[in-house]
């Protein structure tokens, strides 16, 4: 092969590949543009119709027939628009109304796809218009592989809880890293009735490698039952449990919590305290002035951090008790109350979140 | 992955006409005119929906845009000039025979219409108050308060930058009233706190506000309530219950 | 003679054969990496995930060196992202002009004790600072010592488990962060993430955002459009496929803080601390054999401004060439060792063999081509071949780096700018490409000078690209 017809060849394919980029990034522009003149009025039909809707002027039938009219990606992609600004019992009769028709069947039946795509969609579909009789289907999607998905149609579980699905989201919490646990704790916000009942039960498997998780779980939902089980676990042999415990019992103002809180101020490991000298400030009771003075001069920068912090919200008695230790023996303590005394009302917010 | 804000076909309204060079009583004049035009509008639309390719009321319905898309603007309504500009060219377009099928033509036609309306509810001329300020940068959310509040009687005003949003509220005449604010907390050149800490010092007790942010914890909304607000709106907002306590906190 | 000549141009063909068909791999990884996370894109869902609280707190952190005209428009903007629980940690690296008297002015800043444990060693700090109208803020005013120095510092202040460092000068969009932090909103365990870079330069930019992208009319700065195109489209999502990013830019990537502090950090002794970093990263969490992931998401974007001008760009790429060439020779113990998976068996020998070496291979090519042609060794054929697979070849790969952008992310909507685009994309390898190999190759030079004279580094001031106001 000489080199003369090597030029020619690679010339030949160059300039070829050349000419079908250029042509497909014409065609891209040219279908881009067709697409969006078609969608678009059909589109703005919708919104028009959503809004009417959201007044309560119109019924759902005209957003199902406006919905019917976009390409099925758009019409969920528009639904999952709306659902994020718009709120009320109202997308319950929506949903109802969209349960029988033909492409929400098909839609329902993607579900079964192999390509993690289709359940994306089919996901963000049944999070927002999901009725009872899709529960296996839900089941199914949160247990799915794709994290997406399971993201996607966590959402579902506003509406729709059965204890069968919150267990199928409680089994999966030693796995869960924390944003995710954040979300399924503000999916599930409203389905305390079905969620603290299941959490009492998994509250009592001291045993279990995955409590530290369950109760930052239960600390999330802060529901009042969940107050004595998760006291009852203060003295945990795993630090890691005492831990969370601490940082939940700050949603918890009484007696016996903050009696176990002051207990777990003391303890060995320094993130116990800090989470406890923290719950002690959410709480601020009075009676605890002590031990959090105490705590200004523990030997852990954090603790003593949490500990001015949580003085703060003490009001006149915890200003005096910083003041006294800004100028006091242990020169730990005069540096944080110092850098707190220091801080602006709006800093201190931000900071002690 | 499209540039966010809302559908594609919306245009961001920003510019403030200031026709306060208008001698009274025209601009008044002039909408009520449009409201019957609006009204001859609907009609067509109607008949539009039992027959879409009926040509009179089609060269109708674009006439009647071109109108309405000339003078809007020199009125200071440049949404409504541009929803009307839209209008004009889906009409040329079903003349032509293409666009959106016959029968789907009344039903586009009239979601124009509501968009037209809604475009004339907020006030042009800067030197009219209005009974609410929306400010916010989510083009779907604005549309949709506006449109809640304009079919419960109330006119409004966006303002979509913290920044701009603080010098156009700091220097605002406001006589005896006192505006609501329905303010994000996530707004763009100056959040929401901050304008509102500005606007406590500078103008106390001037204004109404509300905040409205997304899923706001028990901190964020102490802050927000510790520091004056008048209340707090979660974010997805129900429009219903919204448009009773916007009721209540404008007062009438 | 001739025999070796033409046996020598034969090696450099091939070379450049091989070296493209990397890319084109590169390529054909990026493809579905694309289709994937475009449909993980969808805006709302990033509504969504705002609504429950889902993304996790982080920390900016913005080493700032000599930037007073425009420190204020940059932080406010950084101070007002898309985004719920997060701080801002500005460094003030020893500004020797007023960029901390524009601090205070800026944003009302007050002194606070230091009194945080200073995990990382670091130039001494002169003071600590927050914000009375800005509570995300804080401030803190060393002696200088460096970017990598300045984000050590800013690490020990932060106090969020995940940290992004960005420049300066960097104008981060709104929605960035959110996407960004999205593999952690979907539960991955990353330890690191990139976003994409686009070039500013040409784009209407009002308060530090980037209102409309447009493709800047100059030659040199647009024919860098097209090249950070090519290189985040598909250069670095190519890489998620194939093992594991091992460049994280670092006007935009977000690390995990632990791993940073077990690391120790930033190293000052780097140019391309970015790169170091990185590379680092990798060496350890694969020596400790800790499953992990170190990947780029192409949807968030920050925008920065880059050189206008030859000199400035010479510079820019002399010393980011450098920077690889010292890092390389710095963790040449990780190449071909299997412990280091594909990182050591794929990403250093492309890194090293491939984006290293390749200024040499393509000069000596030019040179040898131009002695055979004039001897007549060559035939005029042969050398239109190389000439052909060399730059024909890289000219087709930009043009599909201009085709994923207008597929994926459509940012350029005016026909007049994909014209331009194209037009930039051919004419990059006539004069651009030229000069950046004489640049690069001149680092050669320059390493093995600063291998000699270890110790003190030159700082030459991460502001070295050119500030066109737009």
């Amino acid at each position: 092969m000489t080199a003369q017809s090597l030029l020619f060849i690679v010339a030949v394919i160059q300039g070829g590949s050349i000419l079908v980029l250029l042509a497909a990034l014409l065609a891209n522009r040219w279908v881009r543009r067709r697409r969006r003149d078609r969608v678009a009025p059909r589109r703005m039909v919708l919104d028009e119709a959503i809004k009417g809707w959201a007044m309560g002027d119109i019924g759902p039938e005209l957003v199902v027939r406006a919905l019917e009219a976009l390409p099925r990606s758009d019409a969920v992609g528009a639904l999952l628009a709306w659902s994020v600004r718009l709120t009320g019992e109202r997308w319950r009769a929506l949903a109802d109304a969209l349960e029988r028709r033909p492409w929400t069947i098909r839609l329902r039946a993607t579900v079964r796809s192999r390509a993690w795509w289709r359940r994306l969609e089919a996901a963000r579909f049944l999070s927002i218009a999901g009725t009872a009789a899709d529960l296996s289907v839900i089941e199914q999607l949160l247990k799915d592989h794709h994290p997406a998905v399971r993201i996607a149609i966590a959402v579902a579980l506003e509406r729709i809880a059965t204890p069968r699905l919150v267990n199928v989201v409680l089994d999966r919490l030693p796995d869960m890293v924390g944003p995710v646990q954040a979300h399924y704790a503000a999916v599930l916000r409203g389905q305390n009735t079905v969620t603290v009942p299941l959490l009492i039960e998994r509250l009592g498997l001291v045993y279990d490698p995955g409590l530290p998780r369950i109760v930052e779980f239960a600390g999330r939902i802060g529901d009042a039952r969940l107050g004595e089980p998760i006291t009852a676990l203060a003295t945990h042999r795993d630090a890691e449990v005492r831990v969370q415990v601490a940082r939940a019992l700050g949603d918890y103002p009484l007696a016996r919590t903050v009696t176990a809180l002051r207990a777990l101020a003391t303890d060995a490991a320094w993130e116990v305290r800090a989470q406890a000298v923290r719950a002690l400030g959410r709480i601020a009771d009075a009676a605890t002035l002590d031990d959090l003075r105490a705590r200004l001069a523990d030997v852990e920068w954090w603790v003593r951090l949490r500990a001015a912090l949580a003085l703060t919200r003490l009001g006149a008695p915890g200003q005096g008790a910083l003041l006294h230790a800004e100028v006091g023996a242990n020169p730990n303590a005069r540096y944080v109350a110092r850098l707190i005394l220091g801080l602006s009302p709006q800093a201190l917010s931000e900071f002690a979140a | 992955m499209a540039p966010r804000g809302g559908p594609s076909y919306l245009q961001v309204v920003t510019g403030d006409f200031d026709p306060g060079l208008l001698p009274p009583g025209l601009l008044e004049g002039y909408l009520k005119s449009v409201q019957g035009q609006i009204e001859h509008l609907a009609g067509l639309a109607d008949r539009l929906a039992s027959n879409g390719a009926d040509p009179e009321a089609l060269d109708a319905f674009r006439r009647e845009s071109h109108k309405i898309r000339g003078s809007a603007g020199s009125y200071g309504f440049a949404e409504a000039t541009r929803v009307a500009a839209e209008m004009e060219e889906a009409a040329k377009s079903w003349i032509a025979g293409s666009g959106v099928a016959a029968t789907d033509r009344g039903v586009t036609a009239h979601a124009y219409v509501g968009r037209l309306r809604s475009s004339f509810s907020r006030p042009g001329p800067v030197s009219q108050l209005p009974d609410v300020f929306i400010i916010e940068d989510d083009t779907a959310l604005i549309e949709l308060l506006e449109y809640g509040l304009s079919s419960r009687g109330y006119t409004s005003r966006v303002l979509r930058n913290g920044k701009d949003a603080l010098e156009t509220l700091r220097t605002l005449p406001v006589g005896d009233a006192h505006p609501l604010l329905l303010l994000d907390v996530d707004l763009p050149g100056l959040d929401g706190h901050s304008l509102f800490y500005m606007l406590q010092r500078e103008r106390p007790g001037v204004f109404r506000v509300v905040f409205m942010t997304v899923h706001g914890g028990e901190d964020e909304q102490l802050r927000a309530l510790e520091g004056g607000a008048t209340d707090y709106l979660v974010k997805p907002v129900s429009l219903r219950v919204a448009l009773e306590k916007i009721r209540r906190w404008v007062g009438r | 003679m001739s025999a070796f000549i033409h046996g020598f141009d034969v090696v450099v063909v091939v070379y450049f054969v091989v070296l493209n068909s990397f890319y084109a791999v590169l390529l054909l990884c990026a493809l579905p990496e694309i289709w994937e996370q475009s449909l993980l894109a969808e805006d709302e869902d990033l509504v969504r995930l705002q609504e429950v609280g889902a993304p996790p707190p982080i920390s900016i952190l913005v080493p700032a060196y000599n930037e007073s005209a425009t420190i204020q428009a940059s932080i406010t903007a950084i101070l007002t992202l898309d985004y719920r629980h997060y701080e801002v940690i500005v460094v003030n690296d020893g500004s020797s002009d007023d960029t901390m008297g524009r601090l205070e002015d800026a944003f009302n800043l007050y002194e606070i004790p230091r009194t945080y444990p200073e995990t990382l060693e670091t130039k001494p700090i002169r003071a600590l600072y927050r914000s009375r109208t800005r509570p995300r803020l804080l401030v803190i005013d060393k002696e200088n010592g460096g970017k990598a120095d300045s984000l050590n510092a800013a690490i020990n202040a932060s106090r969020w488990p995940l940290v992004i460092a960005v420049d300066a000068d960097t104008l981060i969009e709104p929605d960035a962060m959110l996407r960004l932090t999205r593999p952690f909103s979907l539960g991955l365990r990353i330890a690191a993430v990139g976003g994409t870079v686009r070039v500013a330069n040409g784009s209407v930019i009002k308060d530090g955002r980037v209102l409309e992208p447009r493709v800047a009319p100059r030659f040199l700065p647009g024919i860098q459009v097209v090249e950070y195109l090519r290189s985040f489209l598909y250069g670095r999502l190519g890489w998620n496929r194939l093992g594991g990013s091992m460049i994280i830019s670092g006007a935009f990537g977000l690390f995990r803080k632990d791993h940073l502090l077990e690391i120790g950090g930033y190293r000052t002794d780097s140019v391309v601390e970015d790169f170091d970093v990185v590379v680092r990263l990798h060496r350890y969490l694969l020596d400790q054999r800790l499953p992990y992931s170190i990947t780029f998401v192409p949807d968030p974007v920050a925008w920065t401004e880059v050189p206008e001008t030859l000199a400035v760009l010479g510079r820019q790429r002399e010393r980011w060439h450098r920077g690889l060439i010292l890092t390389m020779w710095k963790y040449r113990s990780m190449m071909f060792r299997p412990r280091y998976k594909r990182i050591g068996l794929l990403g250093f020998p492309f890194f090293t063999f491939g984006e290293m070496l390749a200024p040499l291979v393509e000069v000596l090519g030019y040179l040898v081509t131009i002695v055979g042609l004039w001897f007549g060794f060559i035939n005029l054929s042969f050398a239109l071949l190389f000439l052909l697979v060399a730059l024909g070849y890289g000219m087709i790969l930009s043009i599909w780096g201009i085709l994923l952008e207008e597929v994926g992310f459509r940012r350029y909507r005016r026909a007049g700018d994909l014209v331009r685009l194209l037009w930039y994309a051919a004419l990059e390898n006539f004069g651009y490409r030229q000069c950046t190999v004489w640049f690069r190759l001149k680092a050669f030079w320059s390493a093995a000078r600063a291998r000699t004279t270890w110790g003190r580094m030159t700082r030459t001031g991460f502001a070295a690209t050119g500030k066109a106001a737009t």
